[in-house]
């Protein structure tokens, strides 16, 4: 059953990519048109400075309210010359999750934030469409609760508590981004992200690592995340 | 159709998100504190109690020339006592009291993982009936059951 159900995820994520490119390729014929002389100029003659864009993901906030963890986000990016964009992104992540099964309560909050770039891999990067791809840093220092939970000792048979609060952590973190982003009128655009995690360093407390860090995500599950934006562009 | 490929591109990117998560408890979940006993005569037996509201409760039962063992702690008390029986070939059993002074420390894995205690070795007493000394090999009681925590020296026999 998993097996299948990760089959058409990756089908669906296949024809998801294929979509976009196909239908700009047979709009555009980019792979085999030449670039005209217009065109040409036009790319030399824009400014360096394209504009900014503010905006914010969509997944996070639905995940918090129908889950037990989520964030919200804003983020801030520039454009330069439609190909580069420099972007910055800071948020709230949280979590309260008691596993049904364990008992466990893990409860967290805290600000988080990524700095990185991403660049427009389209040969016509005037286009509507943008294909993105880059690189974040993302960092975030929170406090960790567990419990309280009793539990039985088994041999001593007494109850114990089973409790930890204030676990200061320290989490750095490297994202690989690929996505793509759309004009859908005028000055707003909508895109989404498939990102690639890896941890970079942390510091974890005493009574072991986080369940989940802000920013990032659950930890030690899937390094995969998505994101899907609104931005308003100016 | 522009708006329709981006919602369902980012429909699809979100259930693979959701796809990949898994459950993340490591395989050893059992936290013991692991004895050597280097001396021992192959014809011993050795057994190990501790007292749980006024009775003996057993721990380790008639091991024959044991030399390592795994003995269990206390979630919340601050010192353990065992009690190490050894019963040579006649049959006259010779206990000794080995009382381990320790922390307890809460370890979280994840949500869905067991709660665990870890703990560290502050301090070893011992009676001298049997046991010689005991030595703290290492004091991080934990679920790696690779790392041997204490050594019991006997006395010769």
């Amino acid at each position: 059953m998993t097996k299948r159900f990760n089959i058409l995820f990756f089908v669906c994520i296949a024809i998801s990519m294929l979509l976009p490119t196909e239908t700009l390729a047979q709009r555009y014929g980019f792979h085999k048109r030449q670039r005209t002389a217009e065109e040409k100029a036009l790319e030399d003659s824009i400014p360096l400075f394209r504009g900014v864009a503010v905006g914010t993901d969509l997944v996070g906030p639905v995940m918090r309210a129908v889950g037990d963890y989520g964030q919200y986000e804003l983020i801030v990016r520039g454009n330069l010359k439609d190909r580069y964009f420099p972007t910055v992104e800071v948020g709230y992540g949280s979590a309260d999750k008691t596993d049904d099964a364990t008992g466990i309560r893990y409860k967290t909050g805290a600000p988080f934030g990524r700095v990185g770039i991403d660049f427009n891999v389209m040969k016509n990067k005037h286009d509507l469409y943008r294909v993105l791809v880059g690189a974040r840093y993302g960092y975030t220092s929170f406090n960790y609760d567990i419990g309280p939970l009793v539990i039985d000792d088994p041999v001593w048979r007494t109850k114990d508590t089973y409790e930890a609060t204030d676990q200061k952590c320290s989490y750095g973190w490297f994202e690989a981004v690929a996505g793509i982003d759309a004009t859908l009128w005028k000055f707003i655009h909508l895109g989404w992200s498939v990102r690639y995690r890896a941890r970079l360093h942390q510091k974890i407390p005493d009574a072991g690592e986080p369940y989940y860090v802000p920013g990032y995500g659950k930890k030690g599950s899937s390094r995969i995340g998505a994101m899907f934006n609104v931005m308003f562009e100016f | 159709m522009k708006l329709l490929t981006i919602v369902l591109s980012a429909i699809a990117g979100i259930m693979l998100m959701a796809a990949c998560t898994s459950l993340d408890c490591s395989i050893d979940n059992v936290v013991a504190m692991n004895v050597a006993v280097p001396d021992t005569v192959k014809s011993d037996t050795l057994s190990v109690y501790t007292i749980v509201n006024g009775a003996d409760t057993a721990l380790y039962t008639n091991g024959v020339a044991v030399t390592a063992l795994s003995l269990p702690m206390s979630y919340g008390s601050d010192a353990d006592s065992y009690i190490f029986a050894f019963t040579p070939e006649d049959g006259s059993t010779v206990a000794d009291t080995v009382t381990v002074a320790k922390t307890n420390t809460p370890h979280f894995e994840s949500v869905d993982c067991s709660p665990q205690f870890w703990h560290e070795i502050q301090s070893v007493t011992t009676t001298h009936n049997v046991i010689d000394s005991i030595i703290i090999n290492s004091t991080h009681v934990n679920n790696d059951q690779t790392i041997q925590h204490l050594i019991l020296r006997l006395h010769s026999h």
